[in-house]
């Protein structure tokens, strides 16, 4: 955190709309990051960049009707990345002093010369950085002190206690966190640019008791701007709810049944399916399918599609962690593969382009071309007939080599569309790539999870393992 | 001496004296800190250094060097906690940190009208479970690359059908310095090293992968011959037994547990619902049990922060107070719990020494160290000849628990059917799933082979990361549900 914001009380703050929770301008930042560049080049670096970001906010929790605790978060790093005769090395460092930053680009340097060399290493190609595409808005810092946030807290607190039916609702955390962050991205090849986001969000912890019985769940709402989060009455009431109407449940008798995975954790499948096409996994060949360009990964009906310039997006960037701009685009079209997430180093490993995905991948949508927009939860229970709705993951996962896929979760039992009662204590398991190919349909039910987008996803037919 | 004394001198000299600060300044400081009428307030300092190698397609062409330090400063009322850190250690940022700490709290009178001193002393000893050493060992670059190498030949020479071999090397070097309101002074100096394997083998157009690791709170050049043909024999042996791999079965049935990693059983069914912080919330399924037979006869877990080089060992927790064996479970009853300085002093309990925190920019809280089910009298062989139809699950690559109501599960990476009190078939895709403290009660055999994780265990809770180790003999559990994809 940075020291002389630190001095300031941030609960007798007012409101200010501006740069509360962090001390340096996208400016300074730069001014680092090009200082870094500088004193690589001077110390004899061919190739050189350095991200420099600062994040700052307040992160109140409250239980009992009391804060719990009240964190002022700070945080700010340094990473220099240096490249010499086809050898990369890499040094963070999160004082951000001169003296600091000589020492990060010495022990990089010393790095460099140790390592065996990789000629697929190096910054990003010079006609592949965003040097003059639009920036994306992402920076909305909502002002809030600490009083503010304690207000919110209270408030999802009330909201979920406000639940309370005959079975008692006790509240393990309600939290409200507001934070801020900015970065400087400066290449040797005259690259220099900034950027700034913000991320607000409300969250609730639930226990339901019945007898002895006690089920935990949550709910939360996450945005970049503070008008964007849902009311925290709605926040306290979801997280109470799905505490409450998981009371009681019975278990599963192992059997094959098929499964509405539910649009709140349905975003998980789209993570397992675009992990398979990232640059290690593709070159590791740690994927059931390698060399996946132009292949079948899907659905015919189902298209995926990456957006990196919605604005106020929570997985949008201007440009990635080397300056590369990724594009609006098909990743998967009609159940094949259009495109990988890819870097500059692991690009040219597979003999491709970057596709600006240097540090993650972008909003992601899952689609099929057969949503019709009154394909609600409703409408999928119908399409489900009868079988399980899961609308809880626990752990498991999957092997990427075998695609073999088994993960503990629980959720209601649907007999002819018609919710029965709350089930748990079973696994699910498949095959992740017979699973993504034998995908029914996909609800107009979207929600956001994170930066992926889709409905709930029915599957004709999964192994249920219970009691 | 590797006393408590000597880290303490060495951890001042490193975070206080190179930053011109001293104990006198520390001690004003947390004077400040303690007003509004708290209970309870510590600064932490922290400096951290890092180096992580990566083994690629059989080069060793990327590493990162990461140096952090800074302070926390906390100050508790109640079980009201405010916090406030600077990744710069100075007298400005501690003084600047505290008055936000302060500034945060939103009870009690002003700081101006308390005023109370605070006097620190050394905490006199500590678990002494790791030397003061450097992580590297004195190994230079070159050295640590070659070490990679090595664990890549050693890896394709074991069969022409591992394909691929990725390894990475991590060395961290950790010095802490704790003062506290109540009065405790303490330092520590706490090495990491870490090594992990992964191969892939490919046969016939069938893909399988497998990976193992360790490390410890011990030097690198300890990763002698003899350790590194452990890690190979390990993950190509997965690899390898993987591709003729059948999908697991669905259904309830008996589970023989390997010894050694199977521990996140423990771990994740036991050890997070035992967590003090569960208990002062009521969150965790255990709560309210305590003197009562939670398990079965014979079950005995324990929490141990003083074995000698474990990934999971401190001679000192993050809250100045020493590490300590601490028994959880004697004999199925369960009788004791882990507890951090604030979850104590609400519960009125023992201190533990299982206050943790993942840097200086995370708060405190009770968290495991070394957990492990202790050893019992079956000969391994013994256990899994017993099985008429069961599973055998020797290695895992994690789980989860959801403490308030019990459920936990885990992924086996390395299985096999157990036919005829034989093993036979190797599986795929085994999660095993649970409630704690039915599992608890049908662990039917524990054997003679007690052993701890190889060093690569990593726990996570409300996003802070601490390394651990897990650990137990072969088990047998009845009535699991082993969750594949054969119905």
């Amino acid at each position: 955190m940075n020291v002389s914001s630190l001095s300031r009380a941030p609960a007798a703050e007012p409101r200010q709309g501006g740069d509360g929770y962090l001390l340096r301008t996208e400016a300074d930042l730069a001014k680092l990051a090009s200082y870094a560049i500088d004193k690589s080049a001077a110390l004899g670096a061919a190739q050189a960049g350095a991200i420099v970001s600062e994040a700052g906010g307040i992160n109140i929790q409250v239980a009992n009707h009391a804060v719990e605790t009240a964190t002022r978060d700070g945080d700010q790093s340094l990473v220099v990345t240096v490249h010499q005769n086809g050898r990369t090395g890499s040094a963070t460092t999160q004082a951000l002093s001169r003296e600091a930053i000589d020492k990060a680009v010495e022990q990089a340097l010393a790095m460099a010369t140790q390592l065996e060399p990789d000629e697929d290493a190096g910054l990003a190609d010079r006609d592949a950085l965003a040097w003059a595409t639009p920036d994306v808005p992402l920076f909305a810092p909502s002002g809030s002190s600490a009083a503010d946030l304690i207000q919110a807290a209270l408030a999802l607190e009330a909201a979920a206690l406000g639940e309370a039916t005959g079975d008692k609702v006790r509240v393990t955390q309600a939290g409200a966190a507001s934070r801020d962050s900015r970065w400087a991205l400066a290449t040797s090849q005259g690259f220099c640019r900034t950027g700034g986001a913000s991320m607000q969000s409300l969250w609730c912890q639930v226990i339901a008791e019945r007898d002895k019985a006690m089920v935990q769940d949550h709910w939360m709402s996450v945005d970049r701007q503070y008008k964007g989060l849902d009311p925290e009455s709605v926040v306290g009431r979801r997280a109470a709810q799905r505490a409450l109407t998981r009371l009681g449940a019975t278990t599963l008798s192992t059997r094959r049944a098929p499964v509405l995975i539910d649009a709140t954790v349905a975003a998980s499948l789209v993570r397992d399916l675009c992990a398979q096409l990232g640059g290690q996994a593709q070159y590791r060949r740690m994927t059931f399918l390698p060399d996946a360009l132009g292949q079948t990964i899907a659905a015919p009906h189902l298209s995926l599609t990456e957006d990196p310039f919605e604005p106020f997006g929570l997985a949008s960037a201007a440009f990635d962690d080397e300056g590369v701009a990724g594009k609006r685009r098909q990743v998967v079209e009609d159940g094949l593969v259009k495109g990988l997430f890819l870097g500059s180093r692991m690009a040219r490993k597979l003999g491709l382009s970057s596709t600006g995905n240097a540090g993650g991948m972008r909003n992601l949508t899952l689609t099929s071309r057969d949503t019709r927009p009154g394909d609600d939860l409703d409408s999928m229970l119908r399409k489900l007939g009868t079988g399980l709705w899961l609308t809880r993951f626990m752990g498991g996962g999957v092997n990427p080599t075998t695609g073999a896929y088994s993960r503990a979760a629980s959720g209601f039992w649907v007999e002819n569309g018609q919710v029965v009662g709350p089930v748990e204590g079973f696994t699910v398991a498949g095959n992740l790539q017979a699973m993504l190919q034998a995908i029914i349909a996909v609800g107009a039910d979207v929600h956001r999870s994170g930066g992926v987008r889709t409905g709930s996803v029915l599957l004709p037919d999964l192994q249920i393992a219970g009691r | 001496m590797l006393t408590a004394a000597t880290r303490l001198a060495q951890a001042d000299s490193k975070l206080l004296a190179a930053n011109d600060l001293d104990v006198v300044k520390v001690q004003n400081a947390l004077g400040g800190l303690w007003g509004r009428g708290a209970d309870y307030g510590d600064l932490y300092f922290e400096t951290s250094t890092r180096d992580e190698w990566a083994l690629e397609r059989g080069k060793v062409a990327r590493a990162v060097f990461n140096v952090s330090q800074g302070v926390g400063a906390r100050a508790v009322t109640g079980d009201n906690t405010a916090f406030a850190y600077a990744s710069d250690i100075s007298p400005k940022s501690i003084e600047a940190v505290s008055a936000a700490a302060r500034s945060m709290q939103v009870h009690g009178v002003d700081a101006a009208q308390s005023g109370r001193g605070v006097e620190v002393r050394a905490v006199p000893d500590d678990a002494g479970a790791y030397a003061t050493i450097e992580a590297s060992g004195g190994l230079d670059t070159i050295q640590k690359v070659a070490l990679l190498r090595r664990l890549d030949e050693m890896a394709r020479a074991v069969d022409p059908r591992i394909v691929e071999v990725n390894a990475r090397l991590s060395v961290e070097d950790t010095i802490i310095l704790l003062a506290a309101t109540d009065g405790a002074l303490a330092g520590d100096l706490r090495p990491l090293v870490r090594l992990d394997i992964n191969v892939l083998a490919e046969s016939n157009a069938k893909r399988s992968s497998g990976s193992s690791g360790g490390g410890g709170r011990f030097t690198l050049d300890q990763f002698d011959a003899e350790r590194l043909a452990d890690m190979v024999r390990k993950a190509t042996s997965i690899a390898l037994t993987n591709l003729d791999a059948r999908p697991a079965p669905a259904g309830e049935m008996t589970v023989v547990l390997g010894p050694g990693f199977p521990g996140v059983l423990l771990h994740e069914a036991v050890g997070h619902g035992l967590e003090g912080d569960a208990h002062r919330k009521r969150s965790s399924a255990f709560n309210g049990l305590m003197g009562e037979q939670i398990a079965a006869l014979g079950v005995t877990v324990v929490d141990d922060a003083t074995l000698p080089g474990a990934r999971g060992s401190l001679n000192i927790d993050d809250e100045g107070v020493p590490g300590q064996r601490t028994t959880l479970i004697e004999n199925g009853r369960l009788v004791g719990l882990m507890q951090d300085k604030t979850s104590a002093r609400i519960m009125k309990d023992n201190l533990t020494g299982n206050g943790r925190r993942q840097s200086y920019a995370h708060l405190p809280m009770t968290r495991m160290t070394n957990t492990f089910l202790d050893g019992g009298a079956f000969d391994p062989r013994e256990i899994i000849g017993s099985v008429k139809t069961g599973i055998y699950a020797v290695e895992f690559s994690g789980g989860t628990v959801d403490i308030t109501s019990g459920q936990f599960n885990f992924s086996a990476e390395q299985a096999y059917l157990i036919e005829d009190g034989r093993i036979t078939a190797p599986l795929e895709g085994a999660t095993l799933i649970g409630v704690g403290y039915q599992a608890l009660k049908h662990i039917s055999m524990i054997g003679d082979d007690l052993a701890l994780d190889g060093g690569v265990a990593v726990c996570g809770k409300d996003g802070q990361m601490v390394p651990v180790c897990v650990g137990q003999p072969t088990i047998r559990i009845d009535q699991m549900v082993v969750g594949g994809a054969q119905g």
